[in-house]
């Protein structure tokens, strides 16, 4: 009886004290409960590395940068600039904003994603998307604690808490397919060029061969879709 | 200064935050803050239309409606680790179903601001007691996507099926949580465009806990998309 009502409850009963995955890693109490410091952790996501330098950018450029840094730090993906000043990016913008999204942490899914998700939607030639191609390439991010660390937990890990995090570590290349997605319904809707067509395919057909099982099944899903 | 006194009550309700729920101070001023400020994101959501699913749990897309939804089940929001791993929030019936507890990961990790959402809103389902806290339904077993694939925890690896993570009613967590999602990427009016996109990405992705095939298929119908 114990038995039966502890797993009836089990999806949303947890264990107080957490576990030590990192052997001898420092844990403090709060309230009396165990809680699990990680040291070695990558720095908060939420701190954006330095722009490059805005000296070598225009007025504008550096502007852009610079709002983009202000949003990603305030977590506040909301925030109207997005859409009214983080558009009719020059190329120097946007290769600024390649540089900034090789220099964020791996761990920060969401500044990264948010990078593709600003080129997606100014996509204007077929050699921007070589850098699509490249993130949808990219290796998987392993844990949303240190991508190249494979955290799995102790078996009886919640797996209800699992819905999302798998999107998240995905983040950056599902963003990338909906912007080839949103690129493709325009190349229909205002006829441009084939070379940026053939290019959009080209990068999708990098995402099936993504090394992140979600991206293949996404981009296999896509272009499903575009070729019915 | 007459004018000043009818202005000024005015002014601090508008003032006023839009959420009622209480913070607990176990709670890291960073996670609060945070919290706070995504709740009063959520007070913002605006949009002319809603699909009839929405309207049935939430009303319309109005932040102040999804605000009282939100406080008529959460009373107090504190700190917990949930059991540790990937949590980000939970509620514990037996610490109080009118409480949801919330995770260090909550700021630590770099999710998108409407993911962050869409988890508290699936936990705030959790507390309605009156539904038996919408408890999850057991993955079928076997348990696969499209393409044949079996459907994994991308933390343990394990298999989902015989798990208890999934829903076979459009109104439980995963359902109304999508419903709610899939609603602010069709019709919100002041969402940017990334908030859109990311309520499509994630609602998408939920929608692949929802078992039943008839709920899913009212939940497609309802979003237009079958």
């Amino acid at each position: 009886m114990a038995l039966a009502g502890a797993a009836a409850l089990a999806f949303l009963t947890f264990k107080l004290t957490g576990s030590n995955r990192n052997g001898g890693a420092p844990s403090s109490t709060h309230d009396g409960l165990q809680i699990e410091l990680i040291p070695n952790a990558q720095p908060s996501p939420a701190v954006p590395a330095a722009p490059p330098s805005p000296l070598s950018l225009d007025p504008k450029s550096a502007s852009q940068l610079q709002v983009l840094s202000e949003i990603l730090a305030s977590r506040n993906d909301n925030d109207p600039r997005m859409d009214s000043e983080l558009r009719s990016l020059s190329p120097t913008a946007k290769a600024a904003l390649r540089e900034k999204y090789r220099a964020l942490a791996p761990e920060d899914r969401n500044g990264r994603g948010t990078i593709i998700f600003l080129l997606g939607r100014e996509i204007s030639g077929p050699e921007e998307l070589s850098f699509f191609s490249d993130v949808l390439n990219e290796m998987p991010c392993l844990s949303l604690s240190d991508c190249s660390v494979d955290a799995r937990s102790a078996p009886g890990e919640d797996s209800h808490h699992d819905s999302g995090v798998e999107v998240t570590l995905a983040y950056p290349q599902l963003v990338a397919l909906k912007s080839i997605e949103n690129l493709l319904g325009r190349i229909r809707a205002e006829g441009l060029t084939p070379a940026l067509r053939d290019a959009a395919l080209k990068a999708i057909e990098a995402g099936k061969a993504s090394p992140v099982p979600l991206v293949r099944k996404r981009a296999a899903e896509l272009e499903k879709k575009i070729t019915s | 200064m007459n004018a000043l006194r009818l202005v000024l009550p005015l002014i601090l309700l508008m003032a006023a935050p839009a959420f009622a729920v209480n913070f607990d101070k176990s709670l890291p001023k960073d996670v609060a803050a945070q919290m706070k400020a995504d709740l009063e994101f959520v007070a913002t959501l605006q949009g002319e239309q809603v699909s009839p699913l929405h309207q049935q749990i939430f009303g319309a897309m109005e932040g102040q409606g999804y605000a009282k939804w939100f406080d008529s089940r959460i009373k107090l929001i504190g700190f917990n680790p949930c059991g540790g791993g990937n949590a980000v929030a939970c509620v514990i019936p037996f610490m109080g179903s009118d409480k949801m507890w919330v995770t260090n990961n909550y700021i630590k990790f770099s999710h998108p601001q409407i993911s962050r959402l869409m988890v508290v809103y699936h936990e705030a389902r959790h507390s309605e007691v009156k539904n038996g806290n919408w408890s999850h339904a057991t993955c079928p077993v076997p348990f696969r996507d499209e393409s044949g694939n079996d459907m994994k925890s991308i933390w343990t690896g394990a298999k989902l099926a015989g798990e208890a993570a999934c829903d076979r009613t459009p109104f439980g967590s995963y359902g109304s949580s999508t419903i709610l999602l899939k609603n602010v990427s069709k019709f919100c009016s002041s969402c940017t465009e990334k908030v859109k996109m990311d309520a499509g990405i994630y609602s998408d992705d939920q929608l692949g806990r929802i078992t039943d095939r008839k709920a899913k298929e009212q939940m497609l119908n309802d979003f237009g998309t079958n």
